[in-house]
């Protein structure tokens, strides 16, 4: 009896210390961290929404690549609003430096979020009429429009119409008449990357 | 009351009206004289002399002449009028073709090397003296005359990019769908003789959507495609069709646009013949792309687009064409052999 006494008095000590623990570490010790890391994020939003602006990602091409650059622009909380920003940006080409790879005086006329989470943008017929590129050029500008929606918004995949409807192709190698994702997201290979024989 | 007669004249109408259609009937008579009388008619002749094709353009408009402009590109003369005019045809030439488009005419002529023009009057004339190369200059045909005995038994197609209002690339002097359908008529001539057949996807400056080519070159059985195309680069690009890697056995069968699976490996192995072809024959720097070009995608047979230069970089003699048409029959003995 002596020695599991003995036992009882070394062993719930010990047991009490452990589970004291494990209060300690989920219910205080945790709950402090999280607090910590949301007011950290907390008070970045709140610098954002102070600073009364966010940051458009634009991509343009650049040889058999894009380039990204970021603009910042007014603040808005609506997703259309900002993809809008970002392409008249894209189709202004102030700020980017491969102006040529633009098409000029390209207007866009609208932009329609459909069900299907598809993005369709509705553009100017100056992006078909002005273009006059190669079959990479043309492959690089459909890649820059669609990394410039899916960039600033949820979209799942982007359409291009042209004044309205729906065209085959913009400059007569590639398919816009389907959305652009199945096209510009397949990998390119370019030069030697593959041998014959 | 001194309207009065006017409105009888509604009223009654039938007087009024005869005078009102003869007065219409006149009105548009003379609206078509005017029409008639305002287009201009030319007519066209063309003598061959040695070295040299006259072509002479003769019409009763003076102005016509004088305001006309003429420049050369490659093959292709190319001649704008400032006002509208009828085209009446007259004796051309085999080697010279020639259609109208707009306010313009078209002179195909074959090897062309430079031109003279001259503007005569009495009657209004438009001489242009297109200088051919002379016989002894004429390019070396070694290579095309190699043995090509490999190839007698295939069917080539050729593809002119573009076309219509589907410009393509264009600069000062050059449209990219005139100059890849020039240059298309003229590997059809260089390669007829050595293939079993040699067919053309596009044969007019006329547009040709996508879709309606996929179903012509679908048409027939072949062995080999070519798009011809133009790049702004200074090197060439050969590119074969960029086929999804989840790509089913069942797609390949079934789905058109994605007939190419079955003969990507083929494809790569003639790009790449073509594009060592080129690079020691025309001394061109050569870029393979592999892209998912919704055209070569959908070809049932090894199928590649070429990118050409643009005038700009590479100029467009009749020994280019040459060296182009020896490339793709060396290319293609190459890949036949192996």
């Amino acid at each position: 009896m002596r020695k599991g006494k003995l036992i009882i008095v070394i062993v719930a000590p010990i047991v009490l210390l452990c589970v004291a623990a494990v209060t300690y570490y989920f219910f205080i010790w945790r709950d402090d961290g999280e607090t910590v890391s949301q007011n950290i994020v907390g008070r970045k939003e709140q610098e954002k929404i102070l600073d009364n602006s966010i940051e458009l990602k634009i991509f343009y091409p650049e040889g058999t690549g894009l380039k990204k650059i970021t603009i910042k622009t007014k603040q808005t909380f609506d997703a259309i609003k900002t993809v809008e920003a970002a392409l008249t940006e894209v189709f202004s080409g102030k700020n980017i430096p491969n102006r040529s790879a633009i098409p000029s005086d390209v207007k866009l006329l609208g932009l329609y979020y459909g069900i299907d989470k598809i993005l369709y943008i509705d553009a100017s017929n100056e992006l078909q009429r002005n273009f006059h590129g190669d079959a990479m050029a043309e492959l690089m500008l459909l890649k820059s429009i669609y990394e410039t929606v899916v960039n600033n918004m949820e979209a799942e995949d982007v359409k291009v119409l042209i004044n309205g409807t729906e065209t085959e192709s913009l400059g007569g190698h590639f398919y816009l008449k389907y959305p652009l994702k199945g096209i510009v997201t397949q990998e390119i290979v370019v030069d030697g990357s593959h041998k014959s024989g | 009351m001194k309207n009065f007669p006017i409105y009888d004249y509604y009223i009654n109408g039938k007087k009024p009206m005869s005078r009102i259609s003869v007065l219409i009937l006149i009105l548009i008579m003379v609206f078509v004289d005017v029409a008639v009388a305002g287009d201009s008619s030319i007519k066209v002749n063309c003598s061959e002399q040695s070295g040299m094709i006259r072509v002479v353009l003769e019409t009763d408009s003076e102005s016509l002449i004088n305001q006309s402009n003429v420049s050369e590109s490659y093959s292709l003369i190319k001649i704008s009028f400032s006002e509208p005019f009828s085209y009446k045809g007259g004796a051309v030439v085999e080697s010279v073709k020639i259609y109208k488009k707009e306010d313009s005419l078209f002179l195909n002529v074959k090897n062309l090397q430079k031109i003279k023009v001259v503007r005569l009057s009495s009657p209004p004339r438009l001489v242009i003296d297109a200088y051919l190369p002379e016989q002894k200059k004429k390019p070396p045909t070694e290579i095309l005359q190699a043995d090509a005995k490999e190839i007698r038994n295939f069917t080539l197609m050729l593809d002119a990019g573009h076309g219509g209002s589907d410009t393509g690339i264009t600069g000062q002097q050059f449209k990219e769908s005139l100059l890849t359908l020039s240059i298309a008529n003229d590997l059809y001539k260089q390669l007829a003789p050595k293939a079993q057949k040699v067919l053309l996807l596009r044969r007019e400056d006329v547009y040709q959507s996508l879709e309606q080519r996929i179903t012509d070159a679908g048409k027939t059985r072949i062995d080999a495609f070519f798009s011809i195309h133009l790049t702004n680069q200074k090197y060439c690009s050969i590119f074969i069709s960029k086929i999804p890697a989840n790509t089913s056995s069942k797609d390949i069968k079934y789905n058109v646009a994605l007939a190419q699976s079955a003969y990507i490996e083929r494809s790569r192995v003639l790009a790449h013949a073509i594009g060592e072809a080129i690079k020691e024959g025309m001394k061109l720097d050569v870029v393979y792309v592999e892209a998912p070009l919704p055209l070569i995608s959908a070809i049932r047979a090894p199928a590649i687009m070429i990118e050409l230069p643009t005038p700009a970089t590479l100029s467009y003699s009749a020994e280019t064409i040459n060296s182009l048409a020896a490339s793709i029959i060396k290319a293609l003995v190459d890949y036949a052999q192996r």
